[in-house]
């Protein structure tokens, strides 16, 4: 019984091992690799097993583990930089032969000692709890921050086939915890096992509730960064009790900008046509304002302001309704956007003209998608030169209504101040105006996430004649108030600002957390609301991490809903039939060819222990002579039980079988070097009088059966 | 030739069985066992309430040797065969082993023998005399001497002891040292026997047992001496059954429950146990059911489990199982 229990552990923890280093291996060498590391913890496992029934210490087992490793690594790098060895075999094979047994004597020394470890020391069993989980952690940890596409080795063949790389980690975890499961099981302790199992579902029925709150894969969220990109409702303790329903759709200024971490993928756009802005940048706008609270710029509450954004999602096909006619500065582009993150409304290239919903390519992983259509910039910036500032038909109330400032004089002499640089006859040129507004800012001002502005009355001020330290909404903020000083028509946009270059030549944008964006623009006659958008040369801040162009191809085919990577004409299964059809037809032959050869090789030494007494010598027979009887009895399920003497075994069967003692007898006398000599007729009767009292005490039917059991002499003892 | 030899010596076995069985019922076990140790050259501790038969065993046992014509001649013709000393509590060594007495014709000193000088001496309630009598006893158990007055005396080379104690009154005795407990073969404890014997001793009421048992052919000393020695030379002891009882010592030592392990001397006792057991069992090899039947009355006495275990027969059974079962396995692979 004890052997049985044991043997089940040691089988488990070979799988669990086998399966981790396995896992670990996979990244790090090659296939052969695998292979070594997988053999390697196996055998260390099994090593640690009888290791730890040996009277051995424990401290010296693992100091012995640790120098034979070292001294085989020495060894095996010495041996692969023999001469003759390099010359004997062809470089591949070198690699992989070089590969596998350094992958073999490393993972089996680290298998013997974590398991000598866990068995030895019972408190010592959370270390290989903590090496197995960390293995599967490493594994799973790239898959973060919705890079649904990594770690590569396992998501790509899940993608190629058009499967969610998401359900198969998914999956690992459940086996994982069976696994834990089966484990804590083992455990004697009823009372300790009570407590850990309740720990583990504690575990599980958390994990699986917080998956419940965003879906089972959690879809990222919109930068919730006072860009007001998002759109949900404001907390409410920073809400007074009149504005509850205020939708945190407004600009804010912030001391600490919401720094995302990892860049969070948002959205993709995917683009019907080619096109490159003017500037090298494309802005999505999403969101306008320009109505002055007193302290910052709002969403417009007049009705006949700001008409060019979408008022929201709609279920079918929209305009919008100040959308730019089409006109010689632009041209028309349709984008298809698919969402995964949460927005208040649509965005588009400015500017946009109309939003149609889309079918969602992949609800699994786009919250919605829709298709837009844009009138964008298609001519440089210096052709807008000359251009007047403003539209005709703006009333006086639009156009104060764009004019809106702080009542601060500074703000009037540094524009001022600042165009007094332009050329007398140039001057006047709204164009030309901005652009010196924008040139002079990026000159002057400092980029940081990390300001101190937010507390004074007027924020932009405090910035703009302050330190001058600040971010997109600052500056944003400081050359509206500038060109409004200047009776220019100016606004705040929101939405995400991308350089041209991260298209990297494809069709597919990503738009991640990080491209969130606030910047001005002004309204120039004819051509509409023009991005006038601030760099500034200086920047406290650390360069961002670089797109992810990989995942930006693949979610772009995930939006335009074909296959993630090149088909290779396999479909993954759903059904349980037709997974169990896929499996069938991939490891159907192999195992059953397998197991036709162990059951061959189990018929053959069945066959050879039943004919080898024919041929042995006469000193032999009686041995081979009982253990064929001891198969036959086997066959028919009765064994000698654990720590039982032969003789002992033959008096219990003594009422079934009485001439069983007198074969034992025999084989004892052979086996314990009794004088007498063997008789081997006497021998032959007495088997063929334990063979007769076999047929009387089992019916046909049972001796057949006990025929065909393969492995019989297997559990002969 | 080597089977006529064991033939006879089961020959032996059979009339010493005959005659023990005869005059105690219902104790086939005690008397194999007893007649076992007697072949081997090692000494009994019964353990058992009173009245149950252990002086008329050993005195059966004793009365079984027989004296011969044919050895008439030799110096231990005038041993007697059978002595019981009863220990008390006043006894002195002398009252064991014999004094030197004052001869006045003689201007000397002569040497008494004493009780100890007998073929079977049954030594009753042993643990009731002190220690030194104890020990004077043990002295010769263990060396087949004794030494008076700087003289040595040696014991007929058949002594055989059986003694016995009362494992209930323990008040005013003294227990034996376990190192005393080592000269000892086997430890037997004889339970009540079962109804239908004991209904039979009263049965046999009108005519004493042990009279009857003394109408069966008993054997002589020489016969027995040359069994035991034939025993020695004509039994295989195979390398294995040698391994397997030094791996069940080491195992009874390191096991977590026992505290005191036992002697390399209760090994070497349980040699000729062996050997012994398997000639009465018509064989001349020893099997391994001899070290599965014989290990438990050997080491019994012999360890002592910590306190709270357990029985220390089942412990002694848990730590040995494993020698078994190799010593099983071992056979089979040839």
């Amino acid at each position: 019984m004890r052997w049985h229990t044991d043997g089940l552990m040691i089988f488990l923890r070979c799988l669990v091992y086998g399966i981790a280093t396995a896992v670990f291996a996979w990244p790090l060498t090659a296939e052969p690799g695998v292979l070594g590391a997988t053999i390697g913890s196996v055998s260390g496992v099994v090593i640690a097993h009888f290791l730890s029934r040996s009277r051995l210490r424990s401290l010296a087992v693992v100091a012995l583990a640790i120098i034979v490793t070292f001294i085989l690594i020495q060894f095996h790098s010495s041996l692969f930089n023999q001469v003759f060895i390099t010359q004997a075999l062809d470089p591949r094979t070198l690699l992989n032969m070089n590969e596998a047994t350094f992958w073999t004597i490393v993972c089996a020394a680290c298998a013997t000692i974590l398991v000598l470890c866990s068995l030895r020391v019972r408190a010592l069993a959370v270390l290989e709890l903590a090496a197995v989980v960390a293995v599967f952690s490493q594994l799973v940890v790239a898959h973060r921050y919705g890079a649904i596409h990594r770690p590569f080795e396992l998501a790509d063949p899940i993608l190629l086939r058009g499967g969610d790389p998401s359900s198969l980690l998914l999956g690992l975890g459940a086996i994982a915890a069976v696994l834990m499961a089966v484990l804590l099981v083992k455990e004697q302790r009823v009372a300790r096992l009570v407590a850990q199992l309740a720990l583990l579902s504690a575990v599980v029925l958390s994990t699986f509730f917080a998956s419940q709150q965003g879906g089972i894969f959690p879809h990222p969220e919109a930068p919730d960064s006072g860009l007001g990109l998002r759109g949900d409702l404001l907390d409410s303790d920073r809400v007074t009790d009149q504005s509850k329903t205020e939708w945190a759709e407004q600009l804010d200024f912030k001391d600490q900008y919401g720094s995302f971490g990892f860049p969070a993928p948002v959205a993709v756009v995917l683009f019907h046509d080619d096109y490159s802005p003017p500037g090298g940048v494309y802005y999505f706008r999403q969101g306008t304002f320009s109505q002055f609270n007193g302290r910052r710029m709002v969403v417009s509450t007049r009705q006949d302001i700001d008409q060019d954004v979408a008022a929201g999602f709609s279920p079918v096909y929209r305009e919008v309704r100040e959308a730019p006619s089409p006109n010689r500065f632009r041209t028309s582009l349709e984008t298809t956007v698919a969402l995964m993150a949460d927005h208040s409304r649509p965005f588009a290239l400015e500017s946009a003209v109309s939003f149609t919903p889309a079918n969602n390519p992949n609800p699994d992983r786009f919250r919605r998608a829709y298709r837009s259509e844009s009138l964008v910039l298609a001519t440089e910036r210096v052709n807008l030169l000359g251009q007047q500032a403003g539209r005709e038909d703006w009333s006086a109330q639009q156009w104060q209504h764009y004019l809106q400032m702080p009542d601060d004089p500074r703000y009037a002499e540094l524009g001022e101040e600042i165009v007094a640089q332009l050329p007398p006859e140039r001057n006047s040129d709204a164009m030309l105006r901005a652009n010196s507004v924008q040139n002079w800012l990026a000159k002057e001002g400092i980029y940081s996430l990390r300001s101190n502005h937010s507390s004074a009355p007027d924020p932009t001020a405090n910035f703009l004649f302050g330190d001058k330290i600040g971010y997109c909404v600052h500056f944003a903020h400081a050359a509206t108030y500038l060109l409004r000083s200047m009776g220019l028509p100016t606004r705040v946009s929101s939405g995400y600002m991308i350089p041209e270059s991260a298209r990297q030549g494809g069709s597919a944008l990503l738009l991640t957390s990080a491209n969130a964006h606030a910047w001005p623009e002004i309204y120039l006659r004819d051509v509409g609301w023009v991005v006038i958008d601030i760099f500034p040369e200086r920047n406290l801040d650390p360069p961002g991490a670089a797109p992810d162009a990989e995942l930006q191809r693949l979610l772009g085919q995930l939006a335009r809903g074909t296959h993630a990577l090149p088909d290779e004409g396999e479909v993954i299964p759903t059904s349980f039939a037709s997974l169990w059809r896929w499996m069938s037809d991939r490891f159907g032959k192999s195992l059953g060819r397998i197991l036709a050869v162990a059951l061959l090789v189990f018929y053959l030494v069945k066959a050879w222990r039943i004919l080898i007494p024919s041929f042995a010598s006469v000193d032999a027979q009686p041995r081979l002579l009982y253990r064929r009887e001891l198969d036959r009895l086997s066959e028919l399920g009765i064994r000698r039980r654990e720590g039982e003497s032969r003789q002992a075994f033959a008096e219990r069967m003594q009422q079934q079988l009485p001439s069983l003692i007198k074969l034992n007898a025999a084989h004892e006398a052979a086996a314990f070097g009794s004088k007498k000599p063997i008789d081997p007729a006497l021998l032959q009767d007495t088997v063929r009088a334990v063979r007769i009292e076999l047929q009387r005490n089992a019916p046909f039917y049972r001796r057949l059966m006990g025929w065909l059991i393969p492995w019989s002499w297997l559990t002969s003892r | 030739m080597t089977k006529q030899d064991l033939a006879s010596i089961d020959i032996i076995v059979d009339r010493l069985k005959q005659r023990l069985s005869t005059a105690v019922r219902g104790r086939s076990e005690v008397i194999e066992l007893i007649i076992l140790a007697f072949l081997a050259d090692g000494h009994v501790l019964l353990e058992d309430l009173p009245g149950s038969g252990k002086t008329t065993l050993a005195r059966a046992l004793g009365e079984a040797i027989e004296k011969s014509s044919t050895e008439a001649t030799k110096n231990h013709v005038d041993i007697p065969a059978f002595r019981r000393i009863q220990f008390t509590p006043d006894l002195l060594p002398s009252d064991v082993t014999g004094t030197s007495v004052f001869l006045p014709e003689k201007s000397a000193f002569e040497y008494r023998r004493g009780p100890v000088f007998a073929h079977v001496v049954l030594a009753d309630e042993i643990n009731r005399t002190s220690p030194k009598v104890q020990a004077a006893l043990l002295e010769a158990m263990a060396e087949k001497q004794v030494t008076i007055d700087n003289e040595t005396h040696n014991l007929d080379s058949l002594f055989f002891v059986i003694a016995t104690q009362n494992p209930l009154d323990l008040a005013g005795t003294y227990p034996l040292p376990r190192p005393q407990l080592d000269r000892f073969l086997f430890k037997l404890q004889m339970s009540h026997i079962d109804r239908e014997d004991e209904l039979s001793v009263l049965e046999d009421y009108p005519m004493p047992r042990l009279q009857r048992a003394a109408t069966y052919q008993g054997v002589t000393r020489d016969e027995l001496i040359a069994a035991r020695n034939l025993l020695r030379e004509n039994v295989a002891i195979h390398p294995s059954i040698r391994q397997a009882l030094v791996d069940a010592a080491h195992a009874v030592r390191e096991h977590p429950k026992i505290t005191s392990g036992i002697s390399t001397r209760a090994l070497v006792q349980l040699l000729p146990a062996l050997q012994a057991r398997a000639v009465m069992h018509g064989r001349d090899y020893v099997s391994p059911k001899d070290l599965e039947v014989l290990i438990p009355p050997a080491f019994d006495h012999r360890v002592e489990v910590a306190a709270g275990v357990g029985q220390v027969r089942e412990v002694v059974s848990e730590a040995c199982a494993p020698q078994i079962e190799s010593l099983a396995r071992m056979s089979l692979r040839g």
